[in-house]
């Protein structure tokens, strides 16, 4: 289309009309431009094609990104979110089997619960990392455990004989 | 050559000091009570060394009696394994991995029991239920004494 341009525009380059077209040509230049425009209709054609052009190439592009996909993607947030905690609780590197067992226990153990999670935090980190609990790891295989740390001075580590033990016998004030 | 003496004498005194610092940084060594003990309710009462522990357990739960199994004091160097027999049969051992300033994390294996890892400072008693024992329950207290 734009073939031969600079023979029917005496001696106007493609470049030049791009350049007029896309508003860059400046003082005598742009002046040169217009006066050959106004005697020279090959070169307003040329013109009217490139502004004919550049209109459908504007028009694919904002059919293109016309489709507001925001909404899709907020739905897909919190699955995502969802996934990507369920990620990071699989991926827990060490004691996280011991978890599960503290969702049947009653208050007593919901308490003790409170403090395992709280004392997990520091279990993750570098073993030589300073901040965290005194307990930064702990394995009790399939017995349950509570944690009991209130006293600043002392941490208890209460031991389970079962998986649920201690969610009503021998919990806090509980016989032992 | 009174220089010469001088200096010499200096040199002496520098080596000396620096060998007596060597000495006495040595290799770490850090000492820890174990406190062997039964609770229950047998009604036998608080052993008397058991009081400290005592006063921490009972805020927690209820419980009559107290009693004092064993009493020991090892000192660990770092990664040095110590071992306590218990009186169930199983025993307990403890390695001191790291010392800080936030305190010393070791590494306990309580045989039958749990496996877990702690940073605990001096004087900062971990007590750790070790399983049932004789209608009651096995419990110990860690307590590093640096």
């Amino acid at each position: 289309m734009m073939s031969g341009t600079t023979d029917r525009t005496h001696g106007i380059g493609e470049e030049m009309l791009h350049a007029y077209h896309d508003g860059e040509l400046r003082g005598l230049a742009r002046w040169r431009f217009e006066r050959e425009l106004r005697r020279n209709p090959a070169l307003r054609h040329e013109l009217d094609q490139l502004s004919v052009l550049g209109d459908m190439l504007r028009d694919l592009d904002a059919r293109e990104s016309a489709p507001d996909l925001w909404d899709a993607i907020a739905r897909q947030l919190p699955a995502a979110d969802a996934r990507r905690g369920a990620g990071r609780a699989g991926a827990l590197p060490r004691g996280a089997g011991l978890l599960w067992w503290l969702k049947p226990l009653g208050a007593v153990a919901a308490t003790a619960a409170i403090a395992v999670v709280v004392l997990y935090g520091g279990f993750f980190q570098d073993p030589q990392d300073d901040a965290g609990g005194v307990v930064r790891w702990i394995d009790t295989g399939e017995r349950g455990v509570m944690v009991l740390d209130d006293d600043p001075d002392t941490t208890i580590i209460w031991i389970l004989d079962g998986i649920t033990e201690g969610a009503w016998i021998g919990g806090r004030r509980d016989e032992v | 050559m009174t220089r010469c003496r001088i200096a010499r004498v200096l040199v002496a005194a520098a080596l000396l000091a620096a060998g007596m610092a060597s000495a006495e940084d040595g290799p770490t060594r850090i000492p820890i009570n174990v406190l062997v003990t039964h609770l229950s309710n047998e009604g036998v009462g608080i052993d008397p060394p058991a009081r400290l522990l005592d006063n921490k357990l009972k805020q927690q739960f209820r419980y009559d009696s107290l009693q004092v199994i064993q009493k020991q004091r090892l000192t660990l160097a770092l990664d040095e394994v110590g071992k306590v027999d218990l009186p169930n049969g199983k025993a307990v051992r403890m390695r001191p991995i790291h010392k800080g300033e936030e305190g010393v994390l070791m590494a306990v294996d309580v045989e039958g029991a749990a496996q877990l890892d702690v940073r605990v400072k001096s004087r900062h008693p971990v007590v750790i239920r070790a399983g049932p024992y004789k209608d009651g329950s096995l419990v110990l207290s860690l307590e590093l004494d640096y």
